[in-house]
Parts: C-alpha cells; sequence; structure tokens
C-alpha cells in the first residue's frame, strides 16, 4: 500500500514537472561577410541576415551552457552532440533586435535576442545519460532538516595590558583586564606608554531541532523519477530488515551531534546494500538564523545544505558525488512561508545536483 | 456667408493636415482575451527606503478602511469602471504557468514648492506610477506602462507637512479634479495586451551636463533626484506618446535588473526585468535665459541617443525655448526659474514624443540643429515600432 501511495506520488510530482517550463533569454552578436547580392549593387544577398542570426544564436547558445554548474555543465558533455543536433528544438525563439552592415567591408553584424526552454535541455540531460539499465537501478537516501535552536554566543576575552611608563620613576601601572587584576598607583604616567594584550575567541554553540523533511524528500523523489530511477524510502529498507538503524534515529543523531558517527553511516550504507540499492544519499539541511530582507522588508531564511553520494553497491560503499555546503535564500511574509522556500528552494538544487553528478560520472 | 467661413477654415487648416504624417500608432490586438489576475498596488524600490521615498503615500497606505488599507479600497472602487475588451480582469492571482498578473507600482512622488512674488506659493504633487504586467509563477516583468501624475497648488504660505500630506490624501479619496485612481483606470482601459511584445526599450542614463547642475535645487541634486525624476517624466511621455512599453529607468532602484515591489496588503516580490535592447541617454546640455522687452525666453537645449549592443542609432540635438512675461517669473531666485527651466524641458520632451508618433516636418526643422534630424528621428520611430 506504502508503495503504491509513493508511486501515486511520484507520478504527481512527474506530471506537475511536465507542465513548467523554465526558459532563459540571451542576447549575442552574429556577423558575416558577404558578397554583394550583384555588381550593380553593394547590398548584402537576401538570406545574408538569416546566415549571420544563425551565428549570432549559436553564440547565444555557447552563453547559456557556460551559465551551468560545474556538475550540469559535465553532464552535459556527455551528451551535447545529441543535445546540439537538435538545438532547434529547444530554442523557444529568437527575436533579431538589430542589423548593422558595412558596405565598406562587407560585412554584415546582427544581435539577436534567443529563448531558450531550460527544463527540456536539463529533460534530455537526464533521459539521455541513463547509463544501461541504471536508470532502473534503486536510489535511496536519509536526509534531515534541522533549525538552529538556540545559538549561545560567547564574548570574545580580552586581555589588555597597559604599560605606562613615568618620568625618572620606577613604578609601573599594570592593569590585566581579562582577569580582573590590577596593579594600580596613585602616581600618574606622563612620558611614554605602550599597549598591547591578546583576544581570546570561542566559537558559538549551536544546538539543533529537528523539522519535517518533507521538501527534500519531495524534491529527492521529483528529481530520481524524472531521471528515471527507482526511488526507495530508507524506511522501507528497514522494514525489509536490511538494516537495524531506524531513520528516526539516524536523524535523531544529527541532531544531537553535528555529523553521523562513522557506525550510524557504515549502517546506513550497508543496510542500503543489504537491500541492492545502488546509490545511497546521506545529506542535511540546516536552517540558519532568519533576518528581515532590506529590499524587500520580508523575513530572509538561509538554508545550508551538505550530502554525500555514495555507490552503495559493493562490499566498500564508494563516495560518487557531494554537495556543498551550499546556502540558499528564501523570503516570506513569515518565518514559516520563507524557510519552506528556503528548504524548497535548497532541495530542488540539491536533489539536480545529485542527478548531474551521477549522469556525468 | 456661413459657407465661405468654413471654406475659408478648410483652406487655412489644410497645409497642417496635409503636413501631418502618422508614424506610430496604438498596436491593438483585438483578435484575443487576456485573463488578467489583478496584484494590487505596489511601492516599488527597496522595502528600508519607503519612507524616505513615499513619504505622504506610504503613510496613507497604513490608514485602514475595514481592515484594508485605503489605498486597496480606493482603487478597488475606481477599478468598477474597469473596462477593456482586451483584458478579463480577475481579482483572485493565479499561480499557473505563464498567468499574468497586472499591479500598480508608485516608483516616485514628491511635493515641491516654489515661491513666487513675495507672499505666493505654488506646490507641485508629483508621482510616478508605473502599470506592470509580469508572469506571476516565474515573477517575470512582461511589459511596463509608465505614467505620471502632477497636482498644481497654489497658496499664500509655505505648506506644511501635514497639508501636503492632506492634498495626497484627497488625491488618492477623489477629492479634488486629479483622482488618482481614475487616471489609472483610464490608463489600464486603453491598455493593449498582446501574446508576444516586441523588443525592450528603456532609458539608461539622463545626464546634466556642466553649468546646468548649477540651475538645479540642491534638493534635487541629492540622491540622484532629478535624474530619477526626468527619467521618469521622459519614459512616462515616451510610453503615452508613442504607445510602447518601457523598462523603467534603474539607477539607484533596481540590483541585477529586478524591481522590488511591497505591495499595500505587505505581500512582496521581486520582479525581474527583461533586459533593455533599445537604450536611450537623454544629455541636458544648457540651460538659457534671455531678457527680450517684457519676456524673458528660458530655452532648453538637450541630446537623445539611443543604441544598441552594435552601436549608437540615434544622435539628436533638441531645442525649445518658452517665453513667459517678466511679470510671472519671479524675481529671480534659483527655485523660481528652475520651474521655469523645468517647464521648458518638460514641453520639449513631451512635443518630442508626440512628434515620433505624429509629425509636422517643420517641429523638426525648427527645433533641431542636427542637419539629419529627420533621418535621426526615423531610426528612432523604428527602434520604438520594434519595442511596440
Amino acid at each position: 500500500m506504502k508503495i503504491l501511495k509513493n508511486l501515486f506520488l511520484y507520478i504527481l510530482l512527474f506530471i506537475s514537472t511536465l507542465t513548467i517550463a523554465e526558459t532563459e533569454k540571451f542576447t549575442a552578436i552574429g556577423s558575416i561577410t558577404y558578397e554583394p547580392s550583384s555588381v550593380f549593387s553593394s547590398d548584402p544577398p537576401k538570406d545574408s541576415e538569416a546566415k549571420a542570426a544563425k551565428i549570432a544564436i549559436d553564440a547565444a547558445w555557447k552563453k547559456y551552457i557556460s551559465g551551468f554548474s560545474d556538475e550540469k555543465r559535465n553532464a552535459y558533455s556527455v551528451v551535447k552532440s545529441s543535445v546540439e543536433n537538435r538545438k532547434n528544438e529547444f530554442i523557444i525563439g529568437h527575436r533579431i533586435v538589430d542589423s548593422s552592415i558595412d558596405k565598406d567591408q562587407k560585412k554584415l553584424t546582427v544581435q539577436v535576442r534567443v529563448e531558450i526552454d531550460d527544463s527540456a535541455v536539463q529533460k534530455v540531460i537526464f533521459d539521455k545519460t541513463k547509463k544501461g539499465n541504471e536508470a532502473s537501478e534503486y536510489f535511496s537516501w536519509v536526509f534531515v532538516t534541522r533549525a538552529q535552536d538556540s545559538v549561545k554566543s560567547y564574548m570574545n576575552k580580552v586581555t589588555k595590558i597597559n604599560k605606562a611608563e613615568s618620568g625618572g620613576s620606577d613604578i609601573q601601572n599594570v592593569s590585566i583586564d581579562g582577569d580582573s587584576t590590577a596593579v594600580t598607583s596613585d602616581k600618574s604616567s606622563y612620558s611614554k606608554s605602550t599597549s598591547g594584550g591578546s583576544v581570546e575567541k570561542k566559537r558559538d554553540k549551536v544546538t539543533w531541532i529537528q523539522l519535517s523533511s518533507k521538501e527534500i524528500d519531495s524534491a529527492m523523489g521529483k528529481a530520481l523519477v524524472n531521471a528515471g530511477y527507482e526511488a526507495i524510502d530508507f524506511g522501507d529498507i528497514v522494514g525489509e530488515g536490511c538494516g537495524t538503524t531506524t531513520v528516526e534515529e539516524i536523524r535523531e543523531e544529527f541532531v544531537n551531534n553535528t555529523d553521523l558517527s562513522s557506525q550510524t553511516e557504515s549502517g546506513i550504507k550497508k543496510a542500503a546494500k543489504n537491500c541492492e540499492v545502488k546509490f545511497t544519499a546521506i545529506g542535511t539541511l540546516d536552517i540558519m538564523q532568519q533576518k528581515i530582507d532590506p529590499v524587500t522588508g520580508l523575513t530572509d531564511v538561509t538554508v545550508s545544505v551538505t550530502a554525500k553520494v555514495y555507490d552503495t553497491s559493493k562490499r566498500f560503499a564508494k563516495k560518487i558525488g557531494s554537495v556543498g555546503p551550499v546556502q540558499h535564500h528564501g523570503l516570506g511574509d513569515s518565518e514559516q512561508v520563507a524557510r519552506g522556500n528556503a528548504l524548497t528552494e535548497a532541495s530542488k538544487q540539491a536533489a539536480s545536483t545529485i542527478i548531474n553528478q551521477l549522469r556525468a560520472r | 456667408m456661413s459657407y465661405l467661413k468654413y471654406a475659408l477654415a478648410f483652406f487655412c487648416f489644410l497645409p497642417f493636415a496635409v503636413q501631418t504624417k502618422v508614424h506610430l500608432t496604438e498596436q491593438i490586438d483585438n483578435t484575443e482575451v487576456f485573463d488578467v489576475y489583478w496584484a494590487g498596488f505596489a511601492f516599488l524600490g527597496d522595502f528600508n527606503q519607503r519612507e524616505t521615498r513615499y513619504p505622504y503615500s506610504s503613510q496613507i497606505s497604513k490608514e485602514k478602511n475595514n481592515g484594508q488599507s485605503v489605498i486597496d479600497v480606493g482603487i478597488g472602487k475606481a477599478l468598477q469602471d474597469f473596462n477593456n475588451p482586451n483584458i478579463n480582469l480577475k481579482t483572485e492571482l493565479s499561480t499557473k504557468p505563464g498567468a499574468i498578473a497586472m499591479a500598480v507600482g508608485l516608483s516616485y512622488e514628491d511635493a515641491y514648492t516654489v515661491k513666487f512674488g513675495s507672499n505666493e506659493y505654488k506646490t507641485t504633487y508629483d508621482l510616478a506610477l508605473n502599470i506592470i504586467l509580469f508572469d506571476f509563477a516565474e515573477k517575470k516583468i512582461i511589459a511596463v506602462h509608465p505614467l505620471r501624475l502632477f497636482y498644481l497648488d497654489a497658496s499664500d504660505s509655505k505648506p506644511s507637512a501635514d497639508k501636503n500630506k492632506n492634498i495626497f490624501n484627497k488625491l488618492y479619496s477623489g477629492q479634488l479634479e486629479l483622482n488618482i485612481f481614475n487616471e489609472i483606470v483610464k490608463k489600464l482601459n486603453a491598455l493593449s495586451l498582446r501574446k508576444a511584445y516586441g523588443n525592450y526599450i528603456g532609458i539608461r542614463s539622463i545626464n546634466f551636463k556642466g553649468s546646468t547642475q548649477d540651475l538645479i535645487p540642491d534638493s534635487l541634486l541629492q540622491n540622484n533626484s532629478i535624474e530619477t525624476q526626468t527619467a521618469q517624466e521622459f519614459e512616462a511621455l515616451l510610453s503615452k506618446n508613442t504607445f510602447v512599453p518601457v523598462v523603467p529607468y534603474t539607477k539607484g532602484e533596481l540590483i541585477g535588473g529586478r524591481m522590488p515591489a511591497r505591495f499595500s496588503d505587505g505581500s512582496a516580490y521581486n520582479l525581474k526585468l527583461p533586459e533593455k535592447d533599445y537604450l536611450i541617454d537623454l544629455d541636458i546640455r544648457k540651460f538659457k535665459k534671455q531678457e527680450k522687452g517684457s519676456y524673458f525666453n528660458y530655452k532648453s537645449i538637450i541630446t537623445v541617443r539611443a543604441s544598441t549592443q552594435l552601436g549608437e542609432k540615434v544622435n539628436l540635438k533638441l531645442s525649445r525655448s518658452m517665453w513667459n512675461l517678466k511679470s510671472g517669473s519671479g524675481s529671480g531666485e534659483k527655485d523660481q526659474d528652475w520651474s521655469l527651466y523645468e517647464l521648458s524641458l518638460s514641453s520639449l520632451l513631451n512635443e518630442f514624443t508626440k512628434q515620433l508618433a505624429t509629425s509636422t516636418p517643420k517641429w523638426t526643422k525648427k527645433h533641431s540643429a542636427s542637419k539629419d534630424a529627420e533621418s535621426q528621428m526615423d531610426n528612432l520611430r523604428d527602434l520604438l515600432r520594434k519595442s511596440q
């Protein structure tokens, strides 16, 4: 029943992603030299503008590619030729912004604005980079979303030493603020003074509380289904008897400690291997302190995402990818809305990075 | 006899009628009715500058009527007269991909007083608004139609901040001849939406050159206020007279091509502006004051330039004289002279933008020193046409 529920959820997520096209616009310039259309005219032949526009569109495409993240560019390099052969399918349209003709140089230059369907390109990257039956491989993950419950900040411990020498006297005034030690003298100094000391910093002590991980679970599920993997809840792996450490215990440990113990991490990998799950991701989404965004006046919440991805198919799990720490911001009328927006964005980006890393291997 | 009068009138006006040439018209697409979702009234710019940029409107927006901002109540009432066959206006926002939302954004507010004679004060209440059409799901701006409103008030003492607020309040609540919301609805009623928009045009820079700076009151030189004010007036005239959406002037207001908009109901979006394809630069080169008989002549001399990434397309030098009776020109104080220079500049920009749409050859010849002025005007018309 649970599997059916998950399947239904993933189908819904898949359908929802199909309806959203994310487009990007780029402006670029293309030039050609031409032979005049006739001996009586210095004008370029009729098809010259289209030829120059094609060069400009290619330049715009290069601009688009150059904006990819490292992972996406690596994944793209695998499918480059097949995508670029169908480039027109991803170009929603182009407009000629301006053109100029240099009749002396017989050169025609055009500036075009090109709109590219990025979501369609991303889908092709996912589809085309499937490795054999890898698309049907199991992929599981354990993420914990934790928020800073309290931050105990320590004031810097400052030790100041003032040494004052007074003319013709052997008396020195010394005060050490940090240790509350003071040696004073009634005699005032007047001629020469030197100062020094030290500052001791102590790291803030942060305690965490655990929050719902539905955003990352949803984003991972959506990205994995779109990329063709079999997304498996880690809870189902434990439910099948492949491991003993429950998702709740793992999350609890993440909240009480900065990182997982090597024993717990090893237990997760072993459980995945036992259930023939090829890929396993473990990570955290840390909700940092909130502030008021000066531009919009809305609450701004920062989420820091970190993850490690392992190939758990063999005896020793091999680390095959990692994310972050990368920070993402979310704005909202309230802390709750801002947090949700930040988590959604962080989850979406983390999931996409993980898939692109897998595909670029 | 009466026929003779009509015939005479006809022949007198015939030469003007013949010389007038229409270059740009409103591009109306009646083939489709668009669903447009009403987003509300917004303050544009950084939230933390709201109180300083809009001291009166921001206070007024906090006043409530049955729990709703008076501004929302006022605009809601005015929208009852909304009647645009091209738009099916919906009051609820939609997050559907591609759904078009419409907002009215305030981008400038000022109450500027100039003293005339010994006991006469003229106050200009100035508001710049933008009607913004944007993709609500992606928060991307599709088109911006600027609107500029002025209200003049004369008094025998310098108006206090309370009086200024009272006037703005009346402008918002429709108690004066000028009603802000009615003007907005008039503009909305005349708006034409299209499936696809052309290229994007906008003002890149406003440059008050050399000695012109000395003639501008100090208060307007602070925070680039004069540049913003002039840019907003110019883009509003350009939009109104040449029927083209204009990407707003951005100096000091927008970071990374984004336009922060805080709505009077508390919601806020960082709207993404389209990149400008055609960039207009306006140089205000000189202001001249000349005396002749019982008149003063206030003259503005400007250069309008337009360019693309491929280079400069338009370079047009223009000027306009404005004759003013000495008795009505004040006593020559900086503030008084400035209000008349400003008027001559406004008149020049207004006439120039009208000429771009419908030209009378004599105007260009009279107001431009450039030999190829007509072809420069045509070049600019070409860019405007591609931006419609």
